[in-house]
């Protein structure tokens, strides 16, 4: 088989998968074990790509009589192997932490099948080589993906759903008029020939152009101020689902972004227009907004989805500084955050999956019942705090020098307050779980139970869970999945230069030149 | 020649058949049925023959003719009728068990067959005239079918609309040719330059767009298709989502392609006539689907909506729009008809009529909101549904003639469409019932044409190279 065929084969061994479980009378969980092998050949099959890249070779596929009148178009590069090497990687782990997960939840085969469907959009928009083809993908990756978040059917996943939906709907109108426009103005929308158009002018059509495409990946990537869908959303589906929603869906609004700074309209276009500038001062303002709100958080999954919204922002904003470093920060990121959330999310999870408890100041010595997998937590928060010698370190450290390089040292302050404020929200965790409460010296940035603190979260109460009898250990099948995560934000700490992490030099190379 | 006595006289034939001679009632089906089947084969077969070709030409004067000629966009009308015919014959077999006086209903819906068939097939303006008069006498009786005061009233209203639509498409027929001394249909326009001052030409394109608006469910003029949803569903289905309405579009499109002309229109500046009560129609239309809770009624609303789409997209004078236009006649049809479909299906099987009685009706009757969902995303815009294809073009067609801003009126009816169709499948799956719900799905001559029909406008998505190729083959001289 052609190597330029395997994209192609990618995208659509999803979507066989799951019309397969919805259509075929197999057991729930002959489907669930069939779902995940299916994902780890993908996994497998993305290996198989990984020299082509490497090498530097552009795989290119066209598809005529398919989306007419365009054609599906596929293109591989560094850019979006990497980034479909962090939606297989994540969608395994999160697969296999669902085969244990979703055994005690209702209407799996669903699940699975919407799962694989989602999928599938994610890998079509990521090796999407021309406009029309990545917009298609993109709106079916959207639509589809509510599924999932209403996937537990109650009031406020419904709630959650409706926003979900219209937004998603909202964005990919703002993306249908920006893509229209460009192909007005470019004549074409295959990301190569773009990358050689220039914008005839820095006028209002162009303007206009440039904003919707903000708007319309803002909200999708949970940017401030389209975000407001984002904290009821990756709370409500279930664990595994919230994992691939933050790990990953987030990242394919961002992966638009940069398609479109990078290859549609073009660094030296942008930075002559100025016009990054308000992408990089939301970005900014999403960082610390962020932040600050994920502090008075209870619901530990609502914590972590306001934290997404922070890191988001910072992606966004190495995008918009326009500098290697910045870049190579934000790509780099993109890689660290999906590690960091999806791991943050299973974790959380299991701890619902295992004691019931959803909120933080429930969480109180949560550390001896689950030790494992509070250390995996523990490892994982360090490294979104950016400590080194963890992941996250080395994408803020970049980003960092890249305001600074890029001669806007601000954002290496918001940078420096962000972390701290992550501390703020991550450590009581940590302490509360493995020290007694009272006895922490972060104690005055405890959240305290709602009958001593009154009204402070900002968002609306999820109904807390049933509390399950205290299940035994931990199945493995969800523990490897946190455990590789840590881990792997531990490799990506210690060895940022070898692959898959050097893909992002590969990346910044192919926009700045070496 | 052939063929077109099977599309246009065949059918005539069988309704005489059956009000004349009053066969039992299996055999009505039958003949119907029959006949359905011929007439769809007969506008594929259409597919092969070579084209443009004048099929009849009978004339009476020199200006008065009969002709029928087979053009690219003839022919995407006949087939579009053709074939959703056979599938309603097929439907109203479930749905009419519950309805009398059958004999009659199946004679007018196959005489209305024949009929958009000489619609579509009309080579001059008389000939549309014509036959375009013929549909609302024909289609009269199966509006007032159920003969309850509503129904007549509704038929009385009908009536009117229609017959004044056509007095004003007549007078300007008569305004054409006097001046012209032809009404063929030519593509670019048969208005020699010069001849018109541009207050005569602003009369005439008032007229077309006024007259041919009434069945295209223009407002003002659209007040007659709300009220005629209280025929049958297969007649609101195929009559008002694809037949009539889609024949009042048709008028426009023809007149505004093939008479007038792009040239025309542009050098006289002619074409904000016919956008701006596109622009009002497709707005208004769309607000006001919110307010109607009578399940039809807001469907009726949206096909009002959606039709003013295709004025829309022909009023760009690009190819574009053009496109958008012809892909939006075929894939609006697919959709409208599903959902009407749907809607036919929720009322047998549930007893459901209002939207506001839909709560969990999803569970009872998963295929059929399956089918909705797939059709409103289609009607929404949004992949893997044909509608999809036909918002792309209309986009592209405003923005190759220079005007984002109905670029805007687009994107902001897609999400209006989001929020009157949204709704409906949130209420059906929401509130699961706690026992295992009873499937009370309607009968499969109901529920298969819906299924069949909600798959294809998935596959027109991956495939629209039918609607594409007719519609560049219309700009290329056909």
């Amino acid at each position: 088989m052609r190597i330029t065929l395997l994209p192609l084969v990618i995208i659509v061994a999803p979507v066989i998968t799951g019309l397969l479980t919805l259509l075929v009378p197999w057991s729930e969980e002959r489907k669930a074990r069939f779902s995940l092998f299916v994902h780890a050949f993908l996994l497998a099959a993305l290996l198989a790509l990984f020299p082509a890249v490497h090498a530097g070779r552009s795989l290119a596929y066209k598809l005529a009589p398919l989306f007419p009148p365009y054609g599906l178009s596929l293109r591989v590069d560094a850019l979006s192997f990497l980034v479909t090497l962090v939606v297989a990687f994540i969608w395994f782990l999160s697969s296999l932490y669902a085969l244990e997960y979703m055994r005690h939840e209702h209407h799996i085969a669903r699940y699975w099948a919407f799962s694989n469907f989602t999928l599938s959009g994610c890998l079509g928009v990521a090796f999407a080589g021309d406009l029309f083809s990545f917009f298609v993908f993109f709106e079916f990756m959207s639509l589809i993906s509510y599924m999932l978040v209403i996937h537990t059917e109650t009031p406020a996943a419904f709630r959650a759903g409706v926003k979900y939906l219209y937004l998603g709907i909202i964005g990919g109108l703002f993306l249908l008029y920006a893509v229209i426009a460009t192909y007005d103005l470019a004549g074409t929308l295959a990301f190569d020939a773009l990358r050689s158009f220039t914008f005839p002018d820095y006028g209002l059509y162009s303007f206009s152009i440039f904003l919707s495409y903000v708007v319309g990946f803002g909200i999708k990537a949970g940017m401030v101020p389209l975000h407001f869908w984002l904290p009821d959303a990756h709370p409500v589906a279930p664990s595994p689902a919230s994992a691939l929603l933050s790990g990953v869906l987030l990242k394919m609004g961002a992966y638009g972004m940069a398609r479109v700074f990078l290859d549609v309209f073009g660094l030296s276009y942008l930075a002559t227009s100025g016009w990054a500038e308000i992408v990089a001062v939301l970005a900014g303002i999403s960082i610390i907004f962020g932040s600050l709100v994920a502090i008075v958080q209870d619901d530990l999954k609502r914590r972590l989805a306001y934290s997404s919204i922070s890191q988001m922002g910072y992606i966004l904003l190495g995008l918009s500084l326009l500098t290697p470093a910045a870049l190579y920060g934000a790509v780099l990121h993109i890689l660290n955050h999906a590690l960091m959330k999806s791991g943050l999310f299973l974790a959380a999870g299991a701890v619902m999956y295992r004691t019931g408890r959803h909120k933080v100041s429930e969480l109180d010595n949560i550390g001896r019942t689950m030790p494992r997998t509070m250390l995996a937590f523990t490892i994982t928060a360090l490294a979104m705090v950016g400590i080194p010698p963890l992941g996250g370190f080395i994408s803020k450290w970049y980003l960092g020098l890249g305001a600074v390089v890029g001669g806007r040292p601000v954002f290496l302050f918001f940078l420096l307050l962000s972390s701290f404020l992550n501390a703020l929200y991550y450590l009581p965790i940590v302490t509360r779980a493995f020290f007694n409460r009272a006895a922490c010296p972060f104690a005055a940035f405890q959240v305290l139970p709602p009958e001593e603190a009154g009204p402070t979260s900002l968002g609306t109460e999820l109904p807390p869970l049933p509390p399950r009898p205290l299940a035994p250990e931990l199945p493995p099948a969800m523990l490897f999945p946190i455990v590789s995560l840590a881990a792997g934000t531990l490799f990506s700490g210690l060895y940022p230069m070898s692959p898959p992490f050097s893909l992002a030099a590969d990346v910044v190379k192919a926009y700045f030149g070496g | 020649m052939f063929l077109l006595l099977i599309l246009v006289l065949a059918p005539a034939l069988t309704a005489c058949l059956l009000l004349f001679f009053a066969p039992p009632e299996r055999a009505c089906w039958r003949l119907a049925l029959a006949t359905s089947i011929l007439v769809a084969v007969g506008a594929l077969r259409l597919l092969a023959e070579p084209r443009p070709r004048l099929l009849f030409d009978y004339r009476f004067t020199p200006i008065v003719s009969l002709a029928f000629v087979m053009d690219a966009v003839g022919l995407l009308f006949s087939l579009v009728a053709s074939c959703l015919w056979f599938f309603t014959i097929i439907y109203s077999h479930g749905y009419m068990k519950h309805e009398g006086r059958i004999r009659s209903y199946l004679a007018f819906l196959i005489l209305s067959l024949g009929i958009t068939n000489g619609i579509a097939l009309a080579g001059n303006l008389v000939t549309l005239f014509f036959f375009y008069e013929a549909l609302t006498l024909s289609t009269f009786p199966l509006v007032i079918h159920r003969r309850t005061p509503e129904a007549m009233r509704a038929g009385i209203v009908y009536l009117a609309y229609n017959l004044i639509g056509a007095t004003l498409v007549l007078l300007a027929i008569a305004t054409l040719a006097g001046r012209v001394h032809k009404v063929d249909f030519i593509y670019g326009g048969i208005i020699p330059p010069g001849l018109f001052t541009r207050a005569e030409l602003v009369r005439l394109v008032v007229l077309f767009v006024a007259g041919f608006g009434v069945k295209a469910a223009v407002i003002p003029l659209h007040h007659w298709l709300p009220r005629a949803m209280v025929a049958p569903t297969p007649v609101s289905a195929l009559l008002h989502a694809v037949a009539v309405v889609n024949a009042g579009v048709f008028g426009l499109l023809r007149v505004s392609a093939y008479v007038l002309g792009r040239e025309t229109l542009n050098a006289f500046n002619l074409a904000p006539l016919l956008r701006w009560p596109m622009v009002v129609t497709i707005i208004l239309g769309s607000i006001w689907a919110f307010r109607q809770d009578d399940l039809k009624r807001r469907l009726a609303y949206s096909t009002i909506s959606q039709l003013a789409y295709m004025g829309l997209g022909a009023s760009f004078l690009t190819s574009g729009g053009w496109t958008a236009a012809l892909l939006h006649f075929f894939n609006h049809a697919l959709l409208k008809i599903t959902l009407f479909f749907c809607a036919g299906n929720l009322a047998v099987g549930s007893g459901k009529t209002k939207v506001s009685e839909l709560l969990g009706v999803g569970f009872h009757q998963p295929w059929t909101m399956g089918a909705f969902a797939v059709a409103s995303l289609g009607m929404i815009g949004l992949p893997p549904a044909n509608g999809f294809l036909s918002k792309w073009y209309l986009g592209l067609g405003a923005l190759e003639a220079g005007k984002p801003g109905f670029l805007a009126v687009v994107l902001i009816s897609a999400l209006l469409n989001a929020g009157y169709f949204l709704p409906i499948l949130f209420a059906a799956f929401r509130s699961r019932p706690t026992s295992p719900p009873s499937l009370s799905e309607p009968p499969l001559t109901m529920l298969v044409p819906t299924l069949v029909l909600a798959l294809s406008c998935l596959v027109f998505f991956f495939w629209p190279h039918l609607p594409l190729h007719l519609s560049s083959w219309s700009e290329g001289g056909a």
